[in-house]
């Protein structure tokens, strides 16, 4: 697609993690990117990197769980006047609690970031998609990212687990219902540890210790994981994926 | 949201405490307990259905069965069934939405004496909406119903468990458990979420002499519920063509009497010639 278009890249968080890291790849490819994070400063360090290196950006706070400021978000990229071609949706938080510890606010909380997040922004992504044309016969692409949480439930994590559930089967469900139309919508699973600010900032040093541990190439890089995203927001309509799994080499799995 | 780094270190005092709190459970001996066992059912529904087919069966075999559901004349109608064929049924009005009520049929069982030894969760609907009719607080209701619910049950059921090491606790799944189709973004998620509940449940209290199982329903179910508002539709299915709510409930009496060395905790059921 060479044509001017939009990126929209819900939880964008520090510059090493997997949203700027889509936002930046994006916008290297010369997309006019919206960046979407609760935190002005770090949506705004990202615009930064994004247009030193030549490209387009727009931090927009955004929390992705309320209704107005997916609606203002969206508003954003149609008043832009672009077509909107990509949209990743990254949110969610694996906060690990023991069962009989948890109680309705975490699992209510892990779901409004999963689940209702996933459809309040893909009903946005998918309104503005169906309005606009179609190149190669494709309209547009939307993007969830996913964890290895996704596809099972363990200790520790029934809340996050059965949110993370929830939005694959959302995903999926909007890819069999949208794909015909010409929107392309996938997940993919991320399974091990981001090699990020998140893990490196583990209290005590631990974090940088669980890296250590992992020993070289243990955790996925999130410049790595952009090219992934990237590469399925690429592919032709004859043959989508519609889930993709990414995890380092030594990951047991 | 606290910075990232108070929220990791959070997290991992959290992993640690909880590994270890896992651990010391799963050492501590069972409370001797000689009560008699008994069943709970929410989402008993009327005769012929899932919820109401396996308290029939459980009942047969002795085991007093509290039936629950919001509709009294459904489940009086259903407990009184069993009564009558020489089965001890008591009905009790929950709403699997309140968490008050849940605590109070698990209240009602001690208070009678018994051990609540099997626990059946079989709340939920299925419902066809295309993706762009989805409203934020449609979305929230069928979550509420179809999976937290779960997660309520399933929290007062291990509790009441617990101590005694033992117990068995079944989620009725649906194909839409495993995948979203069109048309089911709702209800593919929310079903999708109560079954990582049972294997996050089934993990981490399996250890601990608890059996906690998913059972993924492929089919019509020939029930009270169809038979009401669709009979054609059954009819449409051929013979043998809809999945019997009796031959169902058999599935769940075996699940439950599974050995600890051998647990299922995934059974799928579905009619011989559905495609899939």
């Amino acid at each position: 697609m060479t044509e001017p278009a939009a990126a929209v890249v819900i939880g964008v968080g520090a510059r090493q993690g997997i949203g700027a890291a889509v936002a930046v790849r994006a916008a290297a490819q010369g997309m006019q990117v919206f960046v979407a994070g609760r935190t002005q400063e770090k949506l705004d360090a990202i615009v930064a990197d994004i247009e030193a290196a030549g490209g387009s950006a727009t931090a927009v706070v955004t929390d992705s769980t309320r209704a107005e400021d997916i609606d203002h978000l969206f508003q954003q990229v149609a008043d832009a006047g672009f077509p909107l071609r990509l949209t990743v949706y990254n949110t969610g938080r694996n906060i690990p609690a023991p069962f009989m510890e948890s109680d309705e606010r975490l699992f209510h909380g892990h779901w409004k970031r999963c689940v209702l997040g996933a459809m309040l922004s893909g009903q946005a992504a998918i309104r503005q998609m169906l309005k606009q044309g179609e190149i190669d016969g494709q309209r547009g692409t939307i993007i969830y990212t996913g964890a290895s949480a996704s596809l099972r439930g363990k200790p520790l994590f029934a809340g996050f687990a059965s949110a993370k559930a929830g939005l694959r089967a959302m995903a999926q469900s909007m890819a069999r219902e949208f794909g015909p139309q010409g929107i392309h919508v996938g997940h993919i699973v991320i399974d091990g540890i981001v090699e990020g600010d998140i893990v490196r900032s583990v209290g005590g040093g631990l974090g940088k210790l669980m890296l250590r541990n992992k020993g070289e190439d243990g955790a996925l890089l999130p410049d790595e994981v952009a090219k992934a995203f990237w590469m399925l927001h690429r592919q032709p309509r004859s043959a989508w994926t519609h889930e993709l799994d990414l995890r380092p080499h030594g990951e047991p799995f | 949201m606290e910075n990232p780094s108070d929220a990791e270190s959070i997290m991992l005092g959290r992993i640690i405490k909880g590994a270890v709190k896992q651990k010391v459970q799963t050492l501590r001996p069972a409370k001797p307990d000689d009560r008699p066992h008994a069943a709970l059912i929410f989402g008993a529904g009327a005769l012929p259905g899932i919820g109401a087919a396996v308290a029939q069966r459980v009942a047969a075999e002795g085991i007093p069965v509290y039936v629950t559901g919001r509709n009294q004349a459904k489940i009086t109608a259903t407990a009184d069934a069993i009564c009558e064929n020489g089965g001890m049924a008591i009905p009790l009005i929950v709403d699997a939405l309140q968490p008050d009520q849940i605590e109070a049929a698990f209240d009602r069982i001690e208070d009678d004496g018994h051990a609540v030894d099997l626990v059946l969760h079989n709340v939920g609907t299925n419902r066809h909406l295309g993706f762009l009719d989805i409203t934020p607080e449609l979305l929230e209701k069928t979550w509420r119903a179809d999976c937290l619910s779960g997660f309520h049950i399933g929290q007062q059921a291990i509790a009441a468990m617990q101590p005694r090491r033992r117990g068995t606790i079944i989620f009725t799944g649906a194909s839409a458990s495993l995948r979203g189709k069109t048309g089911f973004a709702t209800f593919a998620s929310a079903k999708a979420g109560l079954r990582s509940i049972a294997q996050a449940m089934a993990r981490e209290f399996g250890p601990q002499g608890i059996h906690v199982a998913h059972v993924v329903i492929d089919g019509v179910v020939d029930g009270d519920r169809i038979r009401r508002v669709a009979p054609h539709f059954i009819d449409q299915q051929g013979e043998d063509g809809a999945l019997d709510p009796h031959a169902i409930a058999e599935a769940y009496w075996q699940l439950y009497q599974q050995h600890k060395t051998t647990w299922t905790h995934e059974l799928d059921l579905r009619p011989y010639k559905e495609s899939w």
